[in-house]
């Protein structure tokens, strides 16, 4: 029923594999500083990094989930929302994410160097 | 009931379990409040209806939302080719369950009252219902497709999504403006028609139609057919003067079909709608006959009409009663 996939569908597809792990690396570093789910969305988009809402909540949940965020209940603005930040497990993971982050950047760097 | 708790409502229908529904929307809820709130002071007024389906077409279909949060319900699909997807299979069947639940109660009936022989005939019925289960699967099957397309052709509208959360759907101002001239047209034309008589159908049919005359029942239904006439045209015309009352027209419609639906019978069993005079003309006479007959195939047809509207508007309001219900329960228990 579908045809082939075009160029730019491919490079969407990779595109959006390349990001999906960034996205979360950039979310947990924003998530250092408290954030409900509005604010981070803006900030992130503030730094480039554009994340829909339907990926950002579930996301987010996950994260929780895996013990990498607190989050908790909190009225501002005369409403209540529900405030994330990173937990002790998730200063550590992000650390060792960032030394990660860094090792395959120059690796990168290297092989594109080297073509 | 605000349009942005209908849409939590939709999303909350979807969502699968296991999930922390009231947490997942209360979370949503806050994040579509923002939205709107920022585009108000952007604009520095309250966001009309539109607008705020607007922020809330942004976000996307309720079923997509759900499925973020893990694989929502079932539906029936070969391959890749969905033939039912997951927003349409409850209808599905319960559309199913309906008629397979009035076949079983007419044919326990039919045992009751007539020696029919059970174990022969029970096998003979069930079968006599494949067709119809087929004719439905299509029918949705159909809607899926033209309802999925519409939705590949405009991938931001929210007309695909609506389609199957109508209690979402604000009443559309084209709706309202066609049906109101429609039903004035024929409002018109029925008060003419009955002013004129015989002289209409003498301009139609020719001599033989003066002849004729409308018969003392009919003139019993006239009157309560004309009223649910003005009843639609006030309807819509209260929708063209007021969209806000958006919930109004869909439980009225549901009345005045059903008003409509129970009147079929009465107007059948009380034919002939036309006599001819004892003295008339054989032309007069057999005129007379090809009216009844024509009049009586346009009520079965009305009737069949009818039929599906009740069906399809006791659906909606269903879902109307449904999130109302829960709304109000989630209030209560919040304080």
């Amino acid at each position: 029923m579908s045809a082939d996939p075009t160029n730019a569908e491919i490079f969407e597809n990779l595109r959006i594999e390349l990001r999906s792990g960034c996205v979360v690396l950039a979310t947990l570093a924003e998530l250092r500083q408290e954030h409900y789910g509005y604010t981070l969305r803006k900030v992130l988009a503030d730094s480039g990094i554009e994340i829909e809402e339907n990926t950002l909540y579930p996301m987010l949940r996950r994260l929780e989930k895996q013990g990498l965020l607190l989050s908790e209940w909190r009225e501002e603005d005369k409403r209540k929302k529900r405030f994330y930040r990173l937990s002790p497990l998730g200063k550590t993971l992000l650390a060792a994410l960032f030394d990660e982050w860094d090792a395959l950047q120059a690796a990168l760097s290297r092989v594109r160097k080297g073509r | 009931m605000t349009i942005l708790e209908h849409y939590l409502n939709a999303v909350r229908g979807y969502l699968p379990k296991g999930v922390d529904k009231s947490d997942v929307l209360a979370e949503l809820g806050d994040h579509l409040r923002s939205k709107m709130e920022e585009r108000e002071m952007q604009l520095g007024r309250a966001l009309t209806d539109s607008e705020q389906q607007a922020v809330l077409a942004a976000l996307g279909d309720p079923l997509a939302v759900a499925n973020a949060y893990g694989q929502v319900g079932p539906g029936i699909a070969f391959g890749r080719f969905r033939l039912i997807g997951p927003r349409a299979f409850p209808v599905y069947v319960g559309v199913l369950a309906l008629i397979l639940a009035i076949n079983v109660v007419s044919f326990i009936v039919e045992v009751f009252v007539a020696p029919v022989p059970l174990w022969s005939e029970l096998p003979r019925r069930l079968l006599s219902l494949l067709p119809v289960f087929v004719i439905v699967t299509v029918a949705f099957a159909g809607i899926e497709i033209f309802v999925e397309r519409s939705q590949r052709a405009d991938p931001t509208g929210a007309q695909g999504w609506l389609f199957w959360t109508p209690y979402l759907k604000y009443v559309p101002r084209w709706y309202s403006a066609s049906g109101l001239i429609l039903l004035t047209t024929v409002a018109a034309a029925w008060a003419w028609w009955w002013g004129n008589w015989p002289q209409a159908p003498a301009a139609l049919f020719g001599a033989p139609a003066e002849q004729l005359e409308l018969s003392e029942a009919w003139s019993r239904f006239h009157l309560i057919l004309l009223a649910l006439l003005i009843i639609g045209i006030a309807l819509r015309a209260v929708c063209l003067a007021r969209p806000s009352l958006h919930w109004l027209p869909v439980p009225l419609r549901l009345v005045v079909n059903v008003v409509a639906l129970a009147l079929v019978l009465p107007i059948l069993n009380s034919a002939p709608v036309v006599v001819a005079d004892p003295s008339a003309a054989i032309a007069a006479m057999d005129l007379a006959t090809a009216i009844d007959r024509a009049l009586r195939g346009l009520t079965r047809g009305f009737g069949l009409y009818w039929l599906f509207n009740v069906l399809w508007l006791a659906f909606v309001c269903f879902g109307y009663a449904r999130h109302y219900s829960s709304a109000r329960r989630r209030n209560d228990a919040g304080g």
